[in-house]
């Protein structure tokens, strides 16, 4: 539970630290609400709906700074959302089982694999980043925005769908 | 077989493609770069998942147990491929309770490892037990994606009604020819002193009543009469029933059979069971620890199948239902046809006991409490205490029992009524 509440408060603290003001203070903590109340009550869809805020919210501020582009603290926030995910998911779906602990340490593997191989991919597409998005036509703009749109439908609709009680939780 | 993706991938989905979507409408990269994560674990589990490979045996320490004993349940697994996460679940029974270990567990198996973990349920109330039926996951890592399978060894567990001591049982009008513990009146080979005699070629000297012979001034002889044993037929109702679950006049009235035939076959006497319902089984009467597995498996068979038709015990074979046996009908009388069936039996001569199973308590308990429901239970009390009346009127020997209160005590209040024996 722990492993999972550290992200939340770091998806609440990133947006405040760039943007100390009272209206964000109070959005960023109804996100991380969002977030905890579906971590505790082992509900993905709620976690992810409180990501979805915060990744809103810390967009939101680092427009509102104009700061220039930083890689630390979207690595940061895109590991937490990953760990706030994955951890509420892993929480869900063994709820009320015996757990070996050698699941335990294998899925702390995993995690830790998948967070190291985000740091690499990133530090790549950091310097990557400028030529592939700002080099784009405006064409392939909004091409990208609405196939992300459309990723976007169809992942909460998938996401809403009931399943039968056979399917994994 | 069945792959299933999880609604974390579809959660994730939605987030990698709502932090693309505010990257490129805001055109600043943080956002396109907070998908990262998300996205490197989406694309882990593309990948495709081998089918794992594994054996996989299932015990249990007993097929046997009586109501509220324990049996442990032990699963083995040997991988043969790796086995990241595999989530084992046997589904048990409401009225099962798991004492210790779990019946759900997540195991993380090497290739060629093999991991064993154990649960002990303990069943409160009599039931046949069907176990062995194991559902796999197995999940990759990443909780994205998992295989479902499912795994049969079926193993069946019988749990018998736990028959309760009776000290004090309805003695039998007519005894058979086998030794037992019943004093018949043949006189015979016995301990029970009956008759003295006249001394007559043949009688053994031991036999010689000493004190007799010198009052009577020639020899005399003491009879002895035999000890004999008897046939039980019980006759447990199947036709209705009152209350639910494991509170129900069928359970009562099964533990009640079972105690019966416990107590009995303990007396060396033959005991025999007729289920007389919408199925009609019949266990032909026997001695024995054997006869008692016999009787108890087919009590563990007994359900109410609801049938309009009205069985004849005329076509329950003679071997089935001697003539001179004692029957206990177990019954709540709730069924004309039972009442019928037990009228017939003790109109035929056959000396019979009716347990009559109070099915009041049972149908209150199913029941919401209510003044309305107060007053219909009392009327019914009334009604049904006229009924057993009546029944007794017409020369059935019928004994009232609360399951609340011991059987024990309910059958102390028939023996005034009965002979200790009559002749064979």
């Amino acid at each position: 539970m722990i492993l999972v509440l550290i992200p939340i408060a770091w998806l609440v603290a990133l947006p405040v630290l760039l943007v100390p003001a009272r209206p964000m203070v109070w959005l960023a903590l109804a996100a991380g609400t969002l977030c905890a109340t579906g971590a505790i009550a082992r509900s993905v869809a709620l976690a992810g709906a409180g990501g979805a805020g915060a990744i809103a919210l810390y967009t939101a501020a680092i427009l509102w700074t104009a700061a220039p582009p930083s890689a630390l603290g979207a690595v940061s926030l895109g590991v937490a959302l990953f760990l706030v995910l994955e951890g509420t998911a892993f929480r869900r779906r063994f709820h009320g089982a015996s757990v070996r602990p050698a699941v335990v340490w294998r899925q702390a593997l995993h995690w830790a694999g998948v967070v190291s191989a985000a740091i690499v991919a990133i530090v790549v597409v950091d310097g990557l980043s400028g030529a592939l998005v700002f080099a784009a036509p405006s064409p392939v703009y909004a091409t990208l925005a609405a196939a992300s749109a459309l990723g976007v439908v169809v992942g909460a609709v998938a996401m809403l769908t009931p399943r039968g009680e056979a399917g994994p939780r | 077989m069945t792959p299933r993706l999880s609604p974390l991938a579809s959660t994730m989905l939605a987030l990698v493609a709502w932090a693309l979507w505010l990257g490129v409408l805001t055109g600043r990269v943080e956002a396109l770069l907070i998908a990262v994560p998300l996205l490197i674990g989406l694309v882990r589990s593309g990948t495709r998942m081998a089918a794992p490979r594994y054996s996989i045996t299932h015990e249990a320490s007993t097929a046997r147990l009586f109501e509220g004993e324990s049996v442990t349940v032990t699963v083995t697994v040997t991988a043969a491929s790796s086995l990241p996460q595999v989530e084992i679940l046997e589904p048990l029974p409401a009225s099962v309770e798991v004492v210790s270990g779990s019946n759900r567990t997540v195991l993380a198996l090497a290739p060629g490892e093999t991991a064993r973990f154990s649960y002990e349920i303990r069943v409160p109330a009599w039931l046949h037990l069907t176990l062995g039926t194991l559902h796999l996951r197995i999940w990759e890592p990443s909780g994205l994606r998992a295989l479902e399978m499912r795994h049969h060894d079926s193993k069946s567990v019988r749990v018998y009604p736990r028959p309760a001591p009776l000290r004090r049982l309805p003695a039998p009008l007519r005894t058979q020819s086998s030794v037992g513990n019943y004093v018949s009146a043949m006189v015979g080979e016995g301990l029970e002193p009956g008759e003295i005699r006249p001394f007559a070629p043949g009688d053994r000297v031991r036999h010689v009543n000493w004190r007799a012979s010198l009052r009577l001034g020639r020899l005399h002889v003491t009879r002895h009469q035999e000890e004999r044993n008897a046939d039980v037929v019980l006759m447990l109702d199947t036709l209705s029933r009152a209350g639910t679950g494991t509170a129900s006049t069928l359970q009562a009235g099964v533990r009640a059979a079972a105690s019966l035939a416990g107590a009995y076959l303990h007396r060396k006497d033959r005991v025999g069971l007729i289920e007389y319902g919408g199925v009609f089984r019949w266990v032909k009467p026997a001695t024995g620890r054997a006869q008692l597995e016999r009787v108890l498996d087919t009590l563990l068979r007994a359900d109410v199948t609801f049938t309009y038709v009205a069985k004849d015990l005329g076509l329950v074979p003679r071997r089935v239902l001697p003539a001179q046996a004692l029957v206990i009908a177990v019954s709540p009388l709730l069924d004309a046809r039972f009442i019928t069936a037990a009228s017939d039996l003790a109109a035929r001569g056959f000396d019979l006991v009716v347990l009559a199973i109070d099915p009041i308590p049972f149908a209150r308990a199913a029941m919401r409490s209510s003044a309305l429901g107060d007053v219909a239970a009392r009327l019914w009390a009334i009604e049904r205490r006229l009924e057993l009346a009546a029944l007794r009127g017409r020369g059935l020997r019928v004994l009232e029992w609360d399951p609340e209160s011991s059987l024990d005590l309910a059958l102390t209040r028939l023996e005034p009524h009965r002979r200790r024996w009559t002749a064979a």
